[in-house]
């Protein structure tokens, strides 16, 4: 037939959907689906009643269904969810036509004992009703429906369907002998766990006494006895006969194989009934006296029942009170039971995420030596400390937190990095060990200079040549290294670090000031210029030149990422138009450059002048000779007029440096390591400063009582340069959304 | 104080009790918006809303045993005292640390899964903060001991796993 055919459609479009999802690609697996679904839907809607075309419809919109729930559409999936079961549900009702028709013949087939035990064992199933409905919740919504399962079961089904009649049908006549009547007291006992227990009990017990009574009790009018068809007749095809009575209730009961009875209500009904329906064979109505009365058991002369329209939702009601649920009002039991499993899993699914999110916590919480600690613990630890979701957490708790100092010192050898977090609360105890760090940096190359720290990411360039430049994690091990730039022979380089926000984009600035292009006489008068470079990381495979700039930017790194631009301070010249000195920004995301107001703080230099971020702010720190250091505020981000001078720092020696004899701060600097006696370097959650004297000693300031006091770190390297970072388990590949 | 300020700030809503069956079986009565405060008794009670005797309902908490629910519901009790009024986060902050500062190990874990249990998520939150403090300086033998957990890691496996990292090793606490 056509089935053959839609099956192949079928497998055809499943097939392609699930390699699209194989491959990834689950938009275009979606726009498939849907496609086929709106093409089944028009078929459909010329052939309502094709059972091969509404399963598969069903089929393709739980497949959707599935597919927009992984993308976490979950409310049109449930709702894709619902329609499909509807379709399937009405699907089911056809599909038991068929699937009576083959038990049917397949009953013929077996032998009578067969029948005969099939008989047997639906009988003790009389006395445990309640159980049943339990053991019908447990099982799968497809079994619910095969009748082949459970014979009571199949006639649940049907009866949220309104439909009455079809219940005796999947028995075929076969060979049993009507007379052993396992059949249909098995039948009656089924009937009695949906129906009025009591009376069917009282039914069961006495059915043989009763005969006589019950002939009485409902006569024989309402019945049609059908004789002399064609042995090969089927109950379907009898049944089929009346179809228009079937909403009234009529069951056909087997005499023989060429006699039945159609058994209807009421006699009108079987009246109207044999009036009405052109039978290919002889009907009559039943008489009292009738010769087949002997061989027919009374029960089989009763009336269909009309089923109380409340037992399905009676069932329901076990059921879902079975399991402790509420019962929603207008649901199958099918549909409940996958609710109910669905909802199982979903408890399950959020028990789960919350024990190990309560993990996770912890984990995020510990510094991240601990934290590295923790993966030796045990095997399940190693595991959370793994979770991809802890990068995540770990790195939206680090704005709750202090960053770490990462601290970068010469080595008789080659430059080092080691890093020191420092609980901002009570400062001289835990944490405050200084501690090495295994970043390859130090295998890549020997000297370097620290470009920026940005959302836990370090730029690293080599401190001669300035190339190469590596992007890393230093904690997490994971580098990437950047493209090479152009080398002059006497160059002089500001860099840049940063992450544009709102693009997620990390980029490195060069702002390279050649110095071979003044040296000869007629150019020494010249205003200073400088070639910037721009290179997006993870992006760009080789360095964008945005054109000159009319100034020359102190050396070393960026001093301020703020709002998504870094700044600088520009060297004072004295042919440069403007003030000698300047502030400098770069936007990130837009590649320009713009110049910010200065405060109103006297006579500056670069080498008393250095910006950083405080309060969320960019702050200007302005060192007085032998008077300490001001620091202004810049309220609102690019009015001039909002510098404010919000603390005075006196003058100070921390303890470390008064007794030790120190190499020259001007050394320090020349390295490009060191950016003067004492400066900024960030503020602390509890709003305490910290300050960096010297490259040697580190100092917090407290602004309310304006105290200062040596912050104590175990093993120090003996100058240093502290850099503000933050602490992240994320790979290189990971943040800049590369590679893995 | 405390009983006081309850008695009077909160009188027609907290008098209606509820009584919580913990696990070891034990009865313990409480307020109803004390109870409100554990997600499964919240749930409970929304289910059987329609009980117009709250002091006849039983609620079991199946995981939590007397001893830890004692604990938990002062706690709770006092701690929606103070976020019902508008003081500083200090002195929540200080009320916690009080809580938390002599809980030995075990009971903490107690407390943390009842917290997890229960879904006192403030509570929790605290909970995880001072396990943090209690591990983060530690060996790795003492977080084992402290949570209870075996090694599960052939000493080869461990050994390479250290080698990974051995910044991290050095310098913890002494146990």
């Amino acid at each position: 037939m056509e089935k053959p055919e839609a099956e192949q459609e079928e497998t055809n479009w499943s097939e392609a959907a699930e390699d699209l999802v194989e491959a990834g690609n689950t938009e275009a697996a979606i726009s498939l689906l849907e496609s086929t679904i709106s093409k089944l839907e028009k078929i459909q809607q010329s052939q309502p009643t094709k059972e091969s075309l509404n399963l598969q419809l069903a089929s393709a919109l739980t497949n959707l269904a599935n597919l927009y729930s992984s993308n976490g559409f979950s409310l049109k999936s449930d709702h894709l969810l619902s329609r499909a079961f509807q379709i399937r549900d009405a699907a089911a009702n056809i599909a038991k036509k068929d699937s009576k028709e083959t038990s049917k013949d397949t009953a013929r087939n077996s032998s009578s004992t067969d029948v005969k035990s099939f008989g047997n064992d639906k009988l003790p199933q009389d006395g445990s009703s309640d159980d049943d409905w339990e053991a019908m919740a447990d099982r799968d919504p497809d079994e619910l429906l095969s009748s082949q399962g459970l014979p009571e079961v199949s006639k649940l089904s049907l009866e949220d369907t309104g439909v009455k009649v079809q219940a005796p049908k999947r028995r075929g006549r076969g060979t049993f002998s009507y007379k052993k009547n396992e059949l249909y007291s098995d039948w009656q006992d089924d009937k009695s766990i949906v129906e009025d227990a009591e009376v069917d009990d009282d039914s069961c017990l006495g059915s043989e006494s009763k005969t006589e009574l019950r002939h009485s009790n409902y006569g024989t009018r309402h019945v049609l006895v059908l004789a002399d068809f064609s042995p090969s007749t089927r109950t379907t095809d009898l049944e089929k006969l009346f179809e228009d009575f079937r909403d009234r209730g009529v069951s056909i009961r087997w005499i023989n194989d060429t006699t039945a009875l159609a058994v209807f209500r009421t006699p009108a009904i079987a009246l109207e009934a044999r009036n009405h329906i052109q039978l290919p064979f002889k009907v009559r109505i039943l008489d009292e006296d009738d010769i087949i009365l002997a061989s027919v058991s009374p029960r089989d002369l009763e009336p269909p029942r009309q089923r109380p329209q409340t037992s399905a939702r009676t069932a329901q009601r076990l059921i879902a009170q079975s399991m402790g649920l509420k019962l929603p009002t207008t649901f199958g039991s099918k549909e409940l039971k996958n609710q109910e499993e669905a909802r199982r899993n979903r408890i399950q699914t959020r028990q789960k995420l919350r024990d190990d999110a309560w993990a996770l916590d912890i984990l995020s919480r510990l510094p991240i030596t601990a934290l590295v600690r923790t993966k030796c613990v045990c095997r399940t630890w190693q595991a959370l400390a793994q979770d991809p979701r802890l990068p995540i957490i770990y790195h939206a708790r680090a704005s709750t937190r202090n960053p770490c100092l990462i601290l970068h010192y010469d080595s008789p050898i080659q430059n080092k990095l080691r890093f020191v977090s420092i609980n901002g609360d009570n400062p001289d105890q835990d944490g405050s060990r200084v501690r090495r760090i295994d970043a390859r940096v130090n295998s890549i190359m020997a000297e370097y200079q620290v470009v920026g720290s940005c959302n836990g990411l370090l730029c690293v360039s080599d401190a001669l040549y300035f190339n190469p430049i590596i992007v890393c994690n230093p904690f997490a091990g994971s580098y990437l290294e950047l493209a090479k730039a152009t080398q002059y022979a006497q160059e002089e380089l500001a860099f840049g670090f940063g992450c544009n926000s709102s693009t997620m984009e990390y980029k490195v600035v060069r702002i390279v000031f050649n110095f071979n292009t003044y040296r000869s006489l007629r150019d020494r008068g010249r205003p200073r210029k400088s070639d910037v470079e721009v290179l997006t990381v993870g992006i760009d495979h080789t360095w964008r030149y945005l054109g000159p700039v009319p100034w020359r930017l102190n050396p070393g790194a960026s001093e301020a990422l703020l709002n998504g631009s870094l700044h600088w301070v520009t060297m004072r010249y004295k042919n440069n138009p403007g003030p000698r000195l300047r502030i400098m920004s770069f936007d990130l995301a837009e590649e320009d450059f713009g110049e910010i107001g200065l405060p109103d703080c006297g006579s500056l230099s670069v080498c008393n002048f250095h910006l950083v971020v405080l309060r969320g702010c960019l702050s200007a720190v302005h060192c007085l000779d032998d008077k300490g250091m001001e620091i202004w505020i810049m309220k609102e981000y690019k009015v001039r007029e909002s510098w404010s001078k919000d603390y005075i720092i006196g003058m100070y020696l921390p303890a470390s440096l008064r007794e030790n004899a120190r190499p020259h701060v001007e050394m320090l600097k020349k390295s490009g390591l060191g950016r003067g006696a004492s400066q900024v370097v960030c503020d602390w959650k509890n709003g305490e400063i910290l300050l960096e004297y010297a490259n040697g000693a580190l100092v917090s300031y407290n602004p309310e009582n304006e105290e200062l006091k040596d912050l104590v770190i175990f093993d120090p390297p003996k100058w240093f340069c502290s850099i503000v970072h933050v602490e992240s388990l994320f790979l290189v590949e990971a943040i800049l959304g590369i590679g893995a | 104080m405390a009983s006081s300020s309850s008695s009077s700030s909160c009188s027609s809503s907290s008098e209606k009790k509820i009584t919580l069956k913990s696990s070891d079986g034990e009865a313990l009565n409480v307020e109803k918006n004390v109870a409100l405060e554990f997600e499964p008794a919240k749930g409970f009670l929304e289910d059987n809303s329609e009980e117009a005797d709250d002091e006849a309902i039983v609620v079991p908490l199946p995981n939590v045993s007397a001893a830890v629910l004692s604990e938990l519901i002062p706690y709770v009790k006092q701690r929606l005292e103070l976020s019902a009024k508008p003081v500083q986060k200090k002195l929540i902050k200080a009320f916690d640390d009080q809580f938390t500062r002599h809980l030995s190990d075990d009971k903490l874990g107690e407390l943390m899964l009842a917290a997890n249990y229960l879904g006192v998520n403030y509570l929790l939150d605290v909970l995880c903060d001072v396990t943090a403090d209690r591990i983060k300086n530690k060996s790795v033998e003492y977080v084992r001991e402290f949570l209870g957990i075996q090694n599960d890691f052939t000493p080869e496996e461990e050994a390479e796993l250290r080698a990974q990292c051995p910044w991290a090793f050095e310098g913890v606490d002494q146990d």
